[in-house]
């Protein structure tokens, strides 16, 4: 079967509380797939719970076609949240000790370790102490030591967090080569763009609950079509059932109200003969469904 | 197996090299032997500059009970040699320091082989068999042979003559007496022990709480998952604590070793300055128990760090292994004036004492070997139980941010683990 990474009805119970509920996904090979939610969701104990670093109370997870054996994490790479490295080792030995973890040999891992260096364009780093690196560097150096062992499944755990726009292009840039290569991607993240930009399909969770799950274009066009932009040099006064209006770079978004339909707001510009630019139905941004899901998961409680 | 076996040996190597590569243990395990090179290069430049560097050898002292045996003219000035009549007269010599060692070739040398060395030098700093030094020996062999060569050789005088003399120690203490070497060796092996005890207790302070500092830092910014993705929490453990013990062991031998080779020099320079001959038996059990000890506190300082969220948490919690370690320190002196008493055999089966008080009671014969053997067991076990238990507590306190580990949850982990 092609699927990655697939966890069933996992719960995680810590002291009383449920951290994660029931969550299910699947992740296919070749895929990149987003776990969303805000901070303390269950993002990161999701992740651990594939990787069996810890134990789910129920639900099971099973890793590249079979239990998350010592065996099938060897072909795991993983970036935790937190970026840690030893701090008086230098680059190049921290990323052999990383493959030789994965059961790569020695010469090898030096081979790849170079190999990866270069391409993250840390090499004139090799011979240097983590403690002499900066924050993204270590991050690229702990992101180059993830991917070192060619894994066919990538977890990554806020990888875009803290760095500069040039190395989140850079991230991304390999992100697709892995992809390209057939590796399953997996990441978490708050950066909306960033998941828009990369994945294909998404699991929202709120308090360790599913809100969403499938894929983004789905999501998104089952939203409905309830935002209008518009790019003219005014607006009319009053456009019937609209909720919402912002102004953005000389264009106007429309929120509409349940029932209303998006040709009215056109209908409305005409009436009032402004000249329009541009028009366009837009499928609500992947930021907006996420502040709505969760306050509306916020608010029911 | 083979893969856990595997595991171990993949931490084992990284933690070791890192360990080892750092300038704090560098210069930790330098420091010894530096210190004592420095000494000695001071003691031998002040001799140099106040002697001129004019100081003749002293002679051989020699003292020949053997009628058959006598001196050729020039055997005195060949060999060295300072003749005596009598052991009393060589003795009086050795006192006076006219000469540094006297050789008794007894009456009885033929049948027996045997002649007797008389010195004053010995010691722990001496090496373990103190001896006659090769030029004195060889010229006294040398001697010897001549002189079994010059009588008419029966058959078994042969082999005599081949081997030339077995040598027997007797050390004279500055009264001009033979010294009695039990009650030196007594002495000798109680400053082993405490030396050791206190050695234990620096590598503890040293090696195993940077041990547990390390794995709460690893906790504390995730590298831990990491490793977690690649080994078992028990071979991640395991690896860490042989690898730091490698670490000390290796610290220690130097130290140990730096004296026993140094020491004896610098001895030899300033005659007289040790004097107390050591047990090589008690070597290998006070190594054995100081190995252990270690073992039982690394692993526990393992894992403090396991279930610490801090690494000055960690630094915190270390207290709870060296408390108990200084506490033993502070009951030698029971356990020294009675050493079969109910106090020094209660602490020796009590792990976190057990190392140092048995330390200080094989030193005065106060354990017998089965008790000794049944310590170390005691510890051997309990750290062996101890690194189960917190590989197991280790995946459990993962889950936790900034919270700490209760015993409520050790023992749910633990149920959890099965």
């Amino acid at each position: 079967m092609n699927v990655a990474l697939e966890i069933k009805d996992v719960t995680k119970v810590y002291d009383s509380r449920t951290v994660v509920d029931h969550v299910s996904l699947m992740v296919k090979r070749g895929e990149t797939f987003g776990l969303l939610g805000p901070n303390g969701s269950g993002k990161t104990t999701t992740i651990r719970m594939a990787l069996d670093i810890i134990r789910p109370e129920s639900g099971s997870v099973s890793l590249l076609g079979g239990m998350p054996t010592r065996e099938a994490l060897t072909r795991v790479g993983y970036l935790p949240e937190e970026r840690g490295l030893y701090q008086k080792s230098k680059v190049m030995d921290i990323l052999i000790y990383l493959g030789r973890l994965k059961r790569m040999d020695a010469a090898t891992a030096r081979v790849r370790a170079k190999k990866m260096l270069k391409r993250v364009g840390l090499y004139e780093y090799r011979n240097k102490k983590v403690q002499a690196l900066s924050r993204g560097m270590t991050q690229l150096v702990q992101f180059a030591g993830a991917l070192l062992h060619k894994p066919d499944l990538i977890m990554l755990d806020e990888p875009f967090a803290g760095l500069d726009p040039l190395n989140v292009h850079l991230m991304k840039e390999i992100l697709r080569e892995q992809k390209e290569r057939g590796a399953a991607i997996v990441f978490s993240t708050h950066q909306m763009p960033d998941v828009e930009e990369l994945c294909e399909r998404v699991l929202l969770i709120n308090d360790g609950q599913t809100l969403l799950y499938g894929r983004l274009a789905e999501l998104k066009r089952a939203r409905g079509t309830r935002s209008v932009r518009v790019t003219a040099d005014r607006q009319p006064e009053s456009i019937p059932g609209v909720v919402d209006t912002k102004v953005r770079n000389g264009s106007f978004e429309y929120l509409m109200g349940e029932g209303t339909k998006p040709e009215e707001v056109l209908r409305a510009y005409l009436d009032a003969s402004i000249l329009v630019e541009r028009y366009e139905i837009a499928l609500p941004s992947l930021n907006q469904i996420f502040i709505e899901e969760v306050s509306r998961a916020r608010n029911a409680k | 197996m083979l893969e856990t076996l595997n595991e171990i040996r993949l931490i084992f190597a990284e933690e070791l090299r890192r360990f080892t590569r750092s300038k704090g243990y560098i210069i930790l395990t330098l420091a010894v032997p530096t210190i004592l090179l420095v000494v000695m290069g001071v003691i031998l430049t002040v001799r140099a500059i106040s002697a001129g560097g004019e100081e003749e050898p002293k002679p051989i002292g020699i003292v020949v009970l053997l009628n058959d045996f006598t001196f050729a003219p020039d055997d005195l000035q060949r060999f060295r040699f300072l003749a005596f009549n009598t052991r009393q007269e060589g003795i009086d010599a050795l006192t006076k320091g006219t000469v540094k060692e006297v050789f008794v070739i007894p009456e009885d040398y033929l049948k027996t082989g045997r002649v007797e060395w008389l010195h004053g030098k010995g010691g722990a700093l001496s090496g373990l068999d103190p001896g006659p030094s090769d030029t004195s020996s060889a010229a006294v062999r040398a001697y010897l042979r001549t002189m079994l060569a010059i009588e008419e050789m029966m058959p078994e005088l042969l082999a005599r003559a081949v081997v030339g003399a077995t040598l027997e120690s007797v050390r004279i203490g500055k009264d001009g007496q033979p010294v009695e070497e039990d009650a030196d060796t007594k002495v000798g092996t109680i400053v082993v022990s405490l030396v050791s005890t206190l050695l234990l207790v620096f590598s503890i302070m040293i090696g195993a709480a940077s041990l547990g500092e390390a794995v709460a830092e690893e906790k504390e910014n995730r590298m831990i998952d990491v490793l977690l993705t690649c080994v078992k929490p028990l071979s991640l453990m395991a690896g860490k604590v042989l690898a730091i013990g490698a670490a000390q062991l290796v610290m220690i031998t130097v130290w140990v070793g730096s004296v026993v080779v140094i020491g004896p020099r610098i001895a030899d320079i300033i005659s007289g300055a040790f004097e107390f001959p050591i047990n090589l038996g008690l070597l290998v059990w006070v190594l054995a128990f100081f190995l252990a000890g270690y073992f039982v506190s690394a692993v526990i300082m393992a894992g403090i760090g396991a279930v610490a969220t801090k690494v000055q948490e960690a630094n915190q919690l270390a207290f709870l292994v060296i408390f108990p370690l200084l506490a033993s320190i502070y009951v030698l002196g029971l356990i020294l004036s009675n050493p079969h008493g109910s106090l020094a055999r209660i602490l020796s089966f009590i792990p976190f004492t057990a190392p140092s008080a048995m330390m200080i009671r094989l030193a005065v014969d106060g354990a017998s070997a089965l008790e000794s053997l049944a310590s170390l067991a005691v510890i051997v076990l309990t750290g062996m139980g101890l690194l189960w238990v917190f590989a197991r507590v280790f995946r459990a306190s993962l889950l936790m941010y900034g919270q700490r580990m209760s015993l409520r949850r050790v023992i749910r982990a633990l149920r959890e683990a099965g």
